[in-house]
């Protein structure tokens, strides 16, 4: 599928088609990872985050495509998984990844901002699923709370509010805790 | 309670951009004199960040999905020997008259199925709802076994050492076992079934980090432990309800009551005992070993 296609159904929000057109890019970023000291599910995972943050890219205001999709997802893979291995303290070895001519000049702020993003996502994810349900109704879904508390079974909005106030308190702890423990990498099994 | 719902909606709108150009001056201000308040308003910003990209990233596993199967397409109904893997379902308590209800697609135990048929029995499942929603609970938690194969394919138990499609048809299999209703009568009847804290990924991580193979030991087969999970969420009770080898019976039970408290089931919103089964699957390939960097640990 060619960039512009895969790119405009993102802007119809036909992000599953989109993404799976994209996989046709994840053998490159396999050979990529598992060259330097990573594994099949370690491939996936940065190729998942850099799927991620391209969505978000191409969803940002003022977005063009300066290269190709492939060389961008390459770019941001290569970057990612080298300062993966850097937290695992096994950039030691030989990095073995090319450097590409195109890559994108701000891409080592986005990767920070991005980082921190995905932090949110995980504490996020982490709450119960009523909690995320009633956050990703209201900040995604736009819906008022007196709906969200019929279809989540509060008691009313003021229940639904307060209960709203204590998943984000509850989401930003976690975050905050994420962000504190970021320069510390846990044991990677 | 007040002020802090109150400041929560002066932040969302700030954040919106609905405030008036007075109230928004005002609070700029208020934030450039108060470094927590800033730091708060930069915390519900990256959090509207990350909540954004949950349903992205859903969707990204979706598609993952829907390429591997694509890969897959050709392998299927070729047989494979599963190496190195421990899988665990949760299983809801069950009443016997389900056994033979139509809702359960019968599948011959003998066969390993693939997946596409899992989704077909999965999916069976889910299109029934249970006669009786007062009984003691119903033949599958669906929606959490579902979701278990549908959010656990691709993620490698040991690294290096298992193929995905093998992982996949362990995953199968289970589905399979469950949905035939292995699992005996409830201790009382909930309407919520007990949780593990995080939902089903959290206690797949759990028992993954946990699980100590047994040296010594090729033997392939399932080792079900059956245990109560009380008013308080504590662990109790277990036991071994299927023995596979005393090793790994010993293990599987180890690992089991090492795990933390669940969140109860309830009966009309009082927390009660319920009984949980859930089935740790051994399987051992001799040619695992040397591509390991360290001892069969999970």
């Amino acid at each position: 599928m060619e960039d512009e296609r895969i790119i405009a159904l993102i802007g119809q929000g036909k992000d599953q088609a989109a993404f799976k057109a994209l996989y046709a890019h994840f053998p490159k970023v396999e050979r990529l990872v598992r060259a330097n000291s990573g594994t099949k599910a370690d491939a996936k995972d940065v190729f998942q985050d850099a799927l991620v943050i391209f969505h978000r890219r191409v969803r940002s205001v003022g977005f063009t495509l300066t290269s190709s999709i492939s060389t961008f997802l390459y770019a941001i893979c290569r970057n990612l998984w080298r300062e993966e291995l850097r937290k695992r303290n096994k950039l030691l070895t030989g990095w073995d990844a090319p450097e590409v001519a195109e890559e994108p000049a701000d891409l080592a702020a986005l990767l920070v901002r991005e980082g921190e993003f995905k932090q949110a996502e995980q504490a996020l994810r982490s709450l119960g699923d009523k909690c995320l349900e009633l956050l990703k109704r209201f900040y995604l879904g736009k819906e008022p709370l007196m709906a969200i508390a019929q279809a989540l079974g509060f008691a009313g909005e003021g229940a639904a509010k307060t209960r709203k106030y204590k998943c984000l308190e509850e989401a930003r702890k976690r975050y905050r805790s994420l962000v504190e423990q970021g320069n510390t990498h846990p044991q990677h099994a | 309670m007040r002020d802090e719902l109150h400041l929560m909606e002066l932040v969302d709108r700030y954040l919106d951009g609905t405030l008036g150009a007075e109230e928004q001056a005002a609070f700029e201000a208020r934030m450039g004199a108060n470094a927590e308040l800033r730091a708060v308003v930069d915390d519900h910003r990256a959090l509207r960040e990350g909540l954004a990209r949950v349903p992205v990233r859903a969707a990204i596993g979706s598609a993952h999905r829907a390429w591997k199967w694509g890969k897959w397409a050709p392998k299927i109904g070729g047989f494979v020997v599963v190496a190195g893997v421990a899988t665990a379902v949760l299983l809801a308590t069950h009443k016997p008259a389900h056994r033979n209800d139509e809702r359960n697609v019968p599948i011959p135990s003998d066969s390993l199925p693939d997946l596409p048929r899992a989704k077909a029995l999965a999916d069976s499942l889910r299109a029934g709802t249970p006669a009786d929603t007062a009984c003691a609970s119903y033949v599958v938690h669906v929606d959490t076994v579902v979701q278990y194969v549908y959010d656990t394919i691709g993620r490698p138990p040991l690294k290096g050492s298992v193929t995905e499609e093998e992982q996949d048809h362990a995953r199968a299999s289970a589905l399979v076992r469950d949905a035939r209703g292995q699992a005996p009568i409830a201790v009382q009847a909930a309407d919520v079934q007990p949780r593990y804290p995080g939902g089903f990924d959290a206690m797949y991580e759990f028992l993954k980090n946990n699980i100590r193979y047994p040296e010594n030991v090729t033997v392939n087969g399932t080792v079900m432990i059956t245990f109560i999970v009380d008013e308080k969420g504590k662990v109790r009770s277990a036991y071994v309800s299927k023995a596979l080898d005393p090793a790994c019976d010993a293990e599987a039970l180890r690992v089991i009551k090492a795990m933390p408290d669940w969140i109860p089931g309830r009966q009309k919103g009082v927390p009660v005992k319920c009984q949980v089964e859930v089935p740790l699957q051994f399987n051992w390939h001799a040619q695992a070993t040397e591509q390991l960097e360290r001892p069969l640990k999970f």
